[in-house]
């Protein structure tokens, strides 16, 4: 089983920067009040999470490293890895990327 | 003007001379009959030469509006790229607009991938991939920086990185070019 996350309608259409403090709809927000809530509630329930990347006005690097660097940092790069599928048919390469920001945020 | 004149009336004069001779020489004087077997292999001749004259121009015609509109894409690209290059420029970089035109940019490239496939130039992936991790790199620079007043504030060597990734990026953008054009 699995639970979706859309960032576009569950969050934010405009996604920001990193933390609060540059302005709304930050990384630091949006993992403070969705995606670890969401996480969570997948582990409990062993689903996986799917996150659809569509349908925003884009991403700053800054949004995506706090966001899914903080939430590897918390859970660990494997569990993260294991749970979590990104989606991205409008942007396919921001996949990589935020693999890359969860791969570094083990270091 | 005169020069002018002078060059055609040497041609007139150098032309009536060969065909003064050629027509006193025996291979070329007419014989006012006709042979049916040399008739017939002139005209089909004729219409070989025809189709073949008609279809290769067709397909010159065709591969020229697929290069013009790969071009025209990859055009479109760099001037929106060549707006934050601007804006790096000038320190006035938008969040907004900064983070949708990278996105538009990358997207685009993605979809040029299915272009150069539709069109069937195979061998320009490896140009597109390096144009989408170039692009993502600079990406990285603007969109890695503190944001103020919903804008990106740059640090002067974050900014020199990106003027040495941004001409790498106009030069791939022109090996492209130029490879689509040699095609």
């Amino acid at each position: 089983m699995e639970k979706t996350l859309k960032i576009s309608k569950d969050f934010s259409p405009t996604p920001g920067a990193r933390y609060r403090t540059d302005g709304k709809f930050s990384g630091q927000e949006f993992y403070e009040t969705v995606l670890k809530r969401c996480f969570e509630e997948i582990l409990k329930l062993k689903y996986k999470l799917k996150i659809i990347l569509d349908g925003t006005h884009g991403y700053a690097t800054s949004f995506l490293d706090e966001a899914f660097g903080t939430l590897a940092k918390d859970f660990g790069v494997d569990v993260v890895k294991k749970n979590v599928l990104f989606i991205s048919e409008e942007e396919p390469y921001l996949v990589n990327e935020i693999n890359e920001y969860i791969t570094n945020a083990h270091s | 003007m005169l020069r002018k004149y002078l060059k055609y009336g040497i041609i007139i004069f150098i032309s009536s001379i060969f065909g003064f001779f050629t027509s006193s020489y025996e291979y070329f004087k007419f014989v006012s009959e006709i042979n049916l077997v040399d008739f017939a292999n002139l005209v089909i001749t004729s219409l070989i030469g025809l189709f073949i004259a008609v279809t290769i121009q067709k397909h010159q015609a065709n591969e020229r509006i697929e290069k013009d509109l790969l071009i025209s894409e990859i055009s479109q690209i760099k001037s929106d790229l060549k707006t934050v290059y601007t804006n790096v420029l000038n320190e006035n970089i938008d969040f907004s607009d900064t983070v949708f035109t990278f996105k538009i940019s990358s997207s685009n490239l993605s979809n040029l991938e299915d272009l150069f496939s539709i069109c069937q130039i195979d061998d320009c992936q490896n140009n597109i991939l390096s144009l989408l991790n170039k692009v993502n790199q600079l990406k990285r620079i603007v969109t890695n920086s503190p944001v103020q007043n919903n804008r990106f504030i740059i640090t002067d060597d974050d900014k020199n990185l990106f003027f040495v990734e941004y001409k790498k990026l106009t030069e791939l953008f022109l090996e492209l070019i130029v490879k689509i054009n040699r095609k």
